[in-house]
């Protein structure tokens, strides 16, 4: 059951992202949607549930998007996997915790799309206007970091997640 | 689990490099823009004044040096108003013995943008009319102020537009003549991160800031005479190489609502109207305004 709310998630973030957040542009960039919901999924349920995630929300973006398929997807996998493996070692989680996970997945995010894009010769992030454009995106992601992991808390946990979200532990 | 979903990504990634969106992988985004199209439609339409709201909040700043530009280029449009009414009495007899005439007697579909670069690195428009319209891929996508793009995408009830700005968009470009100098033709293309086009012509070609570059009749992708832009920058290369001109581009992508698809194809001209039909088509140029009723055959 928990499977089928995450995989509506994904959907409804997926058709929010293309659909919504182009008209809510901050300093001219569209957040990682789908990034972040592996970001919270890898961080609550572990590394391969949010791999996967990150996968199907990635591989949903990309089918809207000129660049090759299965760029976000990677990017966002690697994220979720990472966050999921990484938590292990977290022995506090301060309530500003969500913001800063959300930052540097941005930026490893990003990072990743880039590097990968540009070694399957995408034009477009050639430069250092890509990292800046990565950078504003990260930032953007760290406001919308707390929204996304309340909600994946709700949707897939119980109070007690709930709770750990908004953690001041 | 990792390991299989990175082999799956980087299998994608090749395939999709190496033979683009036509086979099965681009049926399942042609399915998705169709299912999720009508949604984009419905949220732009909705989402429209709460998206002017959110630029006035996020572009506070500069709307203050904004507003005090355009009434300086208001003024100045007015004047050029002026003396451009004189020219379009000559313009409407002279217009029928250009190629541009060709592309406005083209078949034509207009249609509105219902979304627009849903990604960083992705400067795109999605239209609302597809194949059922006759739209296909590689069309010309013009708008009243000039050139905006080609189709890259199509399916049923919709189109994905590359715009001009991109920097894999390119476009072959005419100067206009000057005294001692005749017309000479170019190629603009997109620069990353930058919204004007950057031009390279020979050593020697007579091109002077704000002349006007419309689309070149040795172009087989698009119709000729369409306006692309003026030119803002001209630099000679070093040692003599040639001439690089920037061109700001009369279109803003940013505040189109609306976008003419030419049935124009490549390399074969324009599709030209079947039935009998009256339509009036307005075209715009700095300092300009042309109206032109036609009747289609």
């Amino acid at each position: 059951m928990r499977a089928v709310r995450l995989g509506a998630l994904v959907a409804v973030f997926v058709v929010a992202q293309v659909a919504v957040f182009p008209h809510l542009r901050l300093f001219g960039v569209v957040p990682d949607l789908g990034l972040l919901l592996a970001l919270a999924v890898g961080y609550y349920d572990g590394p391969e549930a949010g791999a996967l995630v990150g996968f199907a929300a990635g591989l949903g973006y990309d089918l809207f998007l000129e660049t090759p398929l299965g760029l976000n997807a990677l990017a966002y996998a690697l994220v979720g996997y990472a966050i999921g493996v990484l938590k292990a070692g977290l022995l506090r989680t301060p309530p500003w915790l969500p913001s800063f996970l959300g930052a540097v997945a941005g930026l490893a995010g990003g990072l990743v799309f880039i590097g990968v894009a540009y070694l399957a010769g995408v034009d477009s992030v050639k430069g250092a206007h890509a990292v800046v454009t990565v950078s504003l995106a990260a930032a953007y992601d760290a406001l919308l970091a707390p929204f996304v992991f309340y909600l994946v808390a709700r949707v897939s946990g119980g109070r007690e997640r709930v709770r750990d979200a908004w953690s001041t532990q | 689990m990792l390991i299989v979903i990175v082999l799956t990504t980087v299998t994608l990634i090749t395939l999709d490099t190496r033979n683009g969106r036509s086979g099965p992988i681009g049926a399942i985004g042609r399915a998705a823009h169709t299912v999720v199209g009508p949604v984009q439609g419905l949220v732009d339409d909705v989402a429209g004044p709460v998206s002017d709201w959110w630029h006035g909040v996020t572009d506070a700043g500069h709307l203050k040096s904004d507003n005090r530009r355009l009434r300086q280029q208001v003024a100045a449009l007015q004047g050029k108003e002026r003396q451009a009414d004189l020219a379009i009495q000559d313009d409407a007899v002279l217009k029928k013995y250009l190629a541009l005439q060709n592309s406005l007697l083209a078949k034509s579909a207009t249609a509105q943008i219902v979304g627009r670069d849903p990604g960083n690195f992705d400067p795109t428009l999605t239209i609302d009319k597809g194949t059922e319209s006759g739209i296909a891929v590689d069309m010309a996508v013009i708008s009243p102020e000039g050139l905006v793009g080609r189709v890259i995408e199509v399916w049923r009830g919709g189109a994905k537009v590359r715009v001009l700005t991109d920097p894999t968009f390119a476009v072959g470009v005419q100067t206009p003549g000057h005294p001692g100098a005749p017309a000479t033709t170019g190629a603009a293309s997109g620069q990353v991160g930058s919204h004007d086009l950057i031009v390279q012509f020979d050593q020697g070609t007579k091109v002077a800031v704000n002349d006007v570059i419309v689309t070149s009749p040795m172009s087989t992708l698009f119709p000729p005479g369409i306006p692309v832009g003026s030119v803002a920058t001209v630099t000679e290369q070093p040692g003599g190489t040639g001439i690089v001109a920037t061109v700001h581009p009369f279109v803003d992508i940013g505040g189109l609502q609306y976008v003419t698809v030419l049935e124009w194809v490549p390399g074969q001209g324009p599709a030209f109207a079947t039935t009998t039909t009256t339509s009036t088509t307005t075209s715009t140029l700095p300092g300009s305004t042309t109206s032109t009723t036609r009747a289609g055959h």
